[in-house]
């Protein structure tokens, strides 16, 4: 039977068969729980109970008027910001320094800096407590040295949200360094040397030719830093702060988990998933739209 | 053909009734909090100990993490996914969302077909088996641990500050007064207090000791009292005024503690164990001061035991275990690796059981002596309880950072009358 189809649908069978376990596995795993939560962000309900409340838009009008939820947004966008300083320019910067350090040099550094990428973030929350600990911890007692008062890292509402990123930015630093290191070495060295003999050195060779050959590099980090500084930063709230002191840690993320797994409201963090992912989808649509104008590949 | 059919068939059948004829071993999962510093060793050897005297039943501990809350977390994906723990330990505060919320199996069920569960029942000291009763009175779980707040000190900084490690300090000012003595004449902390991200179980002790209310007996808000004003205002002054309290994460000033860079530590006395065995000073306890001279109210930590199985074989099983971490010897063996403190009759005073653990250790004093002041962890009730513990860790957090101690607990009034509604 299947050998009296035309070449062309039988092309196009083996295409579908070949697809579909990844659809499948999208189905079941994406859409299936994505269908699921919208329609649970509809109820009152706390996951155990046999029944459910059915209660409409409730959900969403009561996370329009929470100022906890304002928080978490206004600090997601806060992680965002300073992790897309910390950890895009600071790695291009660094990786522009290396260029200039000897062969053996830049091995160990690149070692060096990218050594915390392997240390789960559990384990790296612990150990920046050490850290940060105003009582003899080590910023404490280095602080203490110089005669300035240790700050309370973690216990004030202030410095709480930096000593997150901090311990985010450490993690993530290295993984963006090797990508960057790794985009310049697909740059043909034809053309730096082309610009070289027109005139194009130091610090005009980077911006003019070399940062825009990397733009595929940096355009891929700046949109997977977006995406890791929502999730990232979960572990070490999580461990460290809880979200607090005074919801200064907390982001979309803790909050819909906290919502749905510590106060057991499952239909009221559904919603804020809900809207999450519209607002990403938005995002998304329109990163896709500016790439064609601001990324240049080699083919043209 | 038709030989080695038959063949396999016999086989078969064999291979099918060699289980049936196997003893019918049940497997129950223990779910608890215990972790290497609280208490593991304690929790293997009861389970070493009933598998012994119970051989058809086998038991498998689980380490939940994150304490009280990460095990209600857990509990919960598991009850929705349809495959509960057998046994699991629910702290008190969380005692009347699983009593509402959660489907269990009650204790009581148990008194038709087992002869013994009256003088199961009465084997606990007074006032103690109501933990595990709802509103109606009716037996749902069983209370394992107790905990009360106890002073940690470290007698080694007492004598470096001037103060006398044999005379702790009894009420608020005294200790406010000591802490301020160790902070001036040491440079160290004078006063951790036990705090956590998500519950406010030793500010509830400080408030009632105070005469004060989060919610009093009938259900109303007394956040916004004199009472509490007063009870803040205290801790704040010690953190920002005095500079006698650092403000950190509970983590931290155990840290401190343990490292000799803070001279008294507010904590449960479930901790003892943990404190002891790592503290390189000589170590103190003493009982959670008082407000003058009005009567300590402290709320005891711990847990209730709850069988979640719906299995009948399962329940049974869960419901054996229990009786035995009830029994003489299970908690004996409870006691004696953790800081919890004895719920059964003819224990304490008992050479066979406990009496000669308690002569030897004198740190366990403070805690055994204040047993008669404990009162209820108070649990918020309704379905959005859970959430209004938040209020007044955020209060706390607000006011320990310098904000207006009137304001933040009129603002938190307000909150959990929105919540509490």
């Amino acid at each position: 039977m299947f050998s009296r189809l035309s070449l062309k649908t039988r092309n196009a069978l083996i295409g579908l068969l070949l697809v579909s376990p990844a659809v499948l596995l999208f189905a079941v795993f994406v859409y299936r729980p994505l269908i699921h939560t919208g329609i649970l962000s509809f109820y009152d309900w706390n996951m155990v109970s046999p029944t459910k409340t059915f209660i409409g838009w409730e959900n969403y009008v009561e996370m329009l008027e929470s100022s906890t939820l304002f928080k978490a947004l206004a600090n997601t966008g806060s992680y965002a910001t300073w992790l897309i300083g910390l950890i895009i320019l600071l790695p291009i910067l660094a990786t522009a320094g290396m260029t200039y350090i000897g062969k053996r040099t830049r091995k160990v550094y690149r070692v060096t800096l990218f050594s915390p990428t392997v240390v789960s973030l559990g384990i790296a929350s612990v150990m920046w407590l050490w850290v940060f600990n105003p009582i003899g911890g080590l910023l404490g007692t280095i602080f203490t040295k110089v005669g300035l008062e240790p700050l309370n890292w973690l216990s004030a509402p202030q410095t709480a949200l930096i000593a997150i990123i901090i311990i985010v930015g450490w993690k993530a630093f290295g993984y963006n360094l090797l990508l960057i290191v790794a985009g310049l070495g697909g740059i043909s060295t034809e053309i730096i040397d082309a610009c070289k003999v027109d005139g194009a050195e130091g610090v005009k060779l980077w911006i003019y030719v070399v940062l825009p050959l990397l733009s595929p590099t940096i355009f891929f980090i700046f949109i997977s830093t977006l995406s890791m500084s929502t999730e990232y930063v979960f572990t070490p709230v999580h461990v460290l702060t809880g979200g607090g002191p005074v919801n200064a840690t907390t982001n979309i993320v803790f909050e819909i988990w906290r919502q749905a797994f510590r106060w057991f409201r499952v239909g009221y963090s559904s919603a804020i998933a809900i809207s999450v992912f519209v607002v990403f989808l938005i995002l998304m649509i329109i990163q896709m739209l500016l790439s064609e104008k601001v990324v240049s590949y080699d083919e043209r | 053909m038709r030989k080695s059919l038959v063949l396999f068939l016999v086989i078969a059948m064999v291979g099918i009734a060699f289980p049936a004829l196997a003893e019918d071993v049940v497997t129950i999962e223990y779910w608890h909090i215990n972790s290497a510093t609280l208490g593991a060793k304690a929790v293997e050897e009861s389970i070493a100990r009933f598998e012994e005297l119970n051989p058809h039943i086998k038991v498998i501990g689980r380490f939940q993490e994150g304490d009280y809350g990460g095990l209600l977390n857990n509990l919960q994906t598991a009850i929705a996914a349809g495959n509960p723990p057998a046994v699991a330990q629910v702290g008190y505060n969380f005692r009347l969302f699983a009593f509402e919320q959660l489907p269990h199996k009650p204790i009581a069920d148990f008194a038709a077909i087992d002869p013994e569960y009256d003088d199961f029942i009465n084997s606990f000291i007074d006032g103690i088996v109501e933990l595990g009763q709802d509103a109606d009175g009716l037996q749902r779980a069983i209370p394992l641990a107790i905990s009360v707040p106890v002073l940690y000190y470290n007698a080694d900084l007492f004598r470096a500050a001037g103060l006398d490690p044999d005379n702790p300090p009894q009420t608020w000012d005294d200790l406010r007064a000591a802490a301020k003595a160790i902070k001036d004449n040491t440079g160290e902390f004078g006063l951790g207090i036990q705090v956590q991200p998500n519950n406010n179980w030793l500010l509830q002790s400080m408030i009632e000791s105070n005469g004060g209310w989060i919610l009093d007996p009938t259900g109303a808000i007394g956040v916004n009292s004199p009472e509490v004003i007063e009870v803040f205002e205290m801790w704040q002054a010690m953190a920002i005024e005095d500079g006698s309290l650092p403000v950190v994460t509970d983590a931290e000033q155990e840290q401190a503690f343990m490292g000799g860079r803070l001279g008294m530590y507010l904590k449960t006395s479930a901790a003892m164990k943990t404190i002891a065995n790592q503290a390189g000073f000589e170590l103190r306890t003493g009982q959670f001061p008082a407000w003058g001279d009005k009567e300590r109210r402290l709320a005891s930590g711990g847990n209730a035991l709850f069988i979640f199985a719906t299995d009948e074989k399962q329940q049974q099983a869960g419901y054996e275990f229990i009786k035995f971490l009830s029994s003489k010897e299970g908690q004996t063996i409870w006691v004696e690796d953790t800081g919890y403190l004895p719920l059964v009759k003819g224990v304490q005073d008992d050479p066979k059981y406990l009496a000669t653990y308690f002569a030897e250790n004198p740190l366990t004093k403070a805690a055994l002596d204040q047993l008669p002041s404990a009162v209820a962890w108070l649990p918020f009730p309704g379905p959005r309880g859970l959430e209004a513990e938040q209020v007044l860790v955020e209060a706390r957090e607000a006011i320990l950072n310098g904000a207006d101690v009137a304001k933040e607990l009129a603002n938190a009034e307000n909150r959990l009358n929105r919540i509490l509604r």
